[in-house]
């Protein structure tokens, strides 16, 4: 970081030099910078007063009014709100250790112990680049209780009783958390196995001459090398799972009842179906408060890596 | 040669399994594929064909020709163009910036940017909403572009790639004379050609595949991105299955076709963003 010690040289005055180097420096980063301002830095900001206000913006800034914590105050009896919470903890709680676990093991398997690797991996990453929108719509009919394709598989199986995936709010949290993994795996899975390309192979021979197996040295070796960018996914996993939108709104708009809305679900609700312009901002900074802290979490947990 | 043998056979069936595992990834695009070639009554006929009994083409007929499909397609195009555009220049210069330059309160406005990355962006979209609608730029492309060509995380990444350059590069290009910005445009940026083809497929599939800022700044429909042009069209075809298949399929095309050219450069980019992630 030999950056941050160099900041201390302007105290004393600047050379013609350096101050052709200063002026070049604020002109290639202020066009950006000011982009950022107006459309990240002023809008977020907005949105963290707003949740401590009240307004309906038709009536012009004069109806804005500032009320403290009533906002949060409403979440705790606001069903909507915890049952948004709920499932998207739930969400997280089944989405992050599957992808997680899955993704290893195709890496892992994928890494070592087969033939056409290129394009099984191909296969594995094709649902991640696509739109979301336009897969969920196939899954959409895939999870057709009646006649749909999973169901007949399920039915020609033997199963009597086939699930009604998103028709029932028994199961249409886990038919989107199935489709987002679905969408998902292939990414984290591509990491790993960047990560894994770039262990020492030594280890693996010196393991293989005292005896051990290709799946003890797979747990014994290859996770624990790997501790750190398994704790750095499962974080970035945790956080895309906060934000999950997309397949909700068009595969269930977060019903039936409330059984799949989330906290991004809520604050869309809220914003531009009732016009809730506080309320939903609050939400919105409950949002930016989770995934805040688990950022903290990340860089003490990189900063430790570092040291 | 027996472990030899055993570790063949072990291998083979490895490569069997995941085979499988590779086409159960996939089997929705192949049926998606094969059930917009069909006749609305066989969707859901069991068990599933693969191949259809009778071939119909009157599916992508009606998509391409009796809906807003083509205009749809211009729409991202243009959007995705104008934002690449717009977000490689202004990335890459503010990360020369904060890469090679000194200047004042360069480190504050640098963790603004960390700052900012944390922010998701659902987080701004109701504030943004308001104000771009005194502003006039909603339910226009303008919306969608402009906000899309100021990324934070761009400058992040386009950072650490120049920052791997050899400083000797850009120093030896100083003493020839060079100002800054022909050393940014000769030096900096041919060498980082990687780094600006990770940034481009980036940017490129976030645009493409957006839907929740197109859902909320735009309203008409001969200004729909595909995305959500894609919902327009589910919406009055009802259950016409293999209708919005055809439309699926259409949509997804041209990424698709783009990843296949491209797969390498794909996978190396999204593995290294995320390795550093």
């Amino acid at each position: 970081m030999s950056a941050v010690t160099s900041g201390k040289k302007f105290r004393r005055k600047l050379t013609p030099l350096e101050k052709k180097e200063e002026r070049a420096g604020y002109l290639f980063m202020l066009p950006n910078f000011i982009g950022i301002i107006i459309f990240v830095l002023f809008p977020t900001v907005c949105s963290l007063l707003l949740g401590f206000a009240e307004w309906n913006p038709m009536k012009g800034f004069s109806d804005l009014k500032f009320v403290g914590l009533e906002n949060f105050a409403e979440m705790a009896t606001d069903d909507r709100f915890i049952a948004s919470l709920v499932n998207n903890i739930i969400y997280t709680i089944i989405y992050v250790p599957v992808t997680i676990c899955l993704a290893l093991l195709i890496a892992g398997l994928l890494n070592k112990y087969v033939f056409c690797k290129v394009p099984i991996r191909l296969m594995c990453f094709m649902p991640y680049i696509s739109s979301i929108v336009s897969v969920a719509y196939v899954w959409m009919i895939l999870y057709y209780p009646d006649g749909g394709p999973i169901n007949s598989i399920l039915s020609a199986l033997g199963v009597s009783n086939p699930p009604q995936w998103l028709v029932s709010t028994d199961t249409s949290l886990i038919s989107v958390v199935i489709m987002s993994i679905w969408h998902d795996v292939g990414y984290y899975m591509i990491i790993f196995l960047a990560a894994m390309q770039g262990l020492s192979q030594e280890v693996y021979e010196s393991a293989a001459i005292d005896g051990a197996g290709k799946i003890k040295s797979f747990f014994r070796i290859t996770v624990p090398m790997l501790g750190t960018n398994i704790v750095f996914v499962s974080i970035l996993a945790t956080i895309n799972s906060f934000k999950v939108f997309d397949q909700i709104n068009i595969l269930t708009q977060g019903g039936p009842g409330l059984s799949t809305n989330t906290l991004v679900y809520a604050i869309y609700y809220y914003s531009f179906r009732k016009q809730n312009v506080g309320y939903a901002s609050a939400i919105a900074v409950v949002l930016f408060l989770i995934i805040f802290i688990i950022s903290m979490i990340q860089m003490k947990i990189r900063k430790k890596v570092e040291i | 040669m027996s472990y030899k043998k055993r570790h063949l056979i072990g291998r083979i069936i490895v490569t069997v399994i995941m085979v499988a595992f590779g086409l159960l990834c996939i089997f929705p695009f192949i049926w998606m594929i094969s059930t917009s070639f069909k006749n609305e009554v066989d969707v859901m006929e069991f068990p599933i064909r693969i191949i259809p009994k009778v071939w119909n083409f009157t599916n992508y007929h009606e998509v391409w020709f009796e809906s807003n499909f083509p205009t749809y397609y211009l729409n991202s195009i243009k959007v995705t163009a104008l934002t690449l555009l717009g977000d490689i220049i202004l990335t890459t210069t503010a990360a020369y910036a904060f890469a090679r330059l000194r200047f004042r309160g360069k480190e504050v406005i640098f963790s603004l940017y960390l700052a900012t990355m944390m922010v998701p962006v659902q987080v701004m979209l109701l504030p943004k909403y308001i104000y771009f609608g005194e502003l006039n730029l909603n339910n226009t492309h303008w919306a969608l572009i402009l906000p899309g060509i100021f990324s934070a995380f761009g400058v992040f990444l386009m950072r650490g790639f120049f920052e791997s350059i050899p400083k000797e590069m850009s120093e030896a290009a100083c003493i020839d004379g060079a100002g800054h910005f022909r050393t940014f445009l000769q030096v900096i940026l041919p060498l980082a050609k990687p780094g600006i083809t990770t940034e481009i497929l980036f940017a490129f599939s976030w645009c493409w595949n957006d839907y929740i800022n197109p859902l909320i700044f735009l309203n008409s429909d001969r200004l729909l991105t595909l995305t959500i042009g894609l919902q327009r069209f589910q919406e009055s075809s009802s259950t016409h299955y293999a209708l919005i298949m055809a439309g699926a399929t259409v949509s997804l095309l041209p990424l698709i076709v783009v990843f296949l050219f491209a797969q390498r450069y794909f996978i190396e980019s999204f593995a290294n963003v995320g390795v550093k992630g």
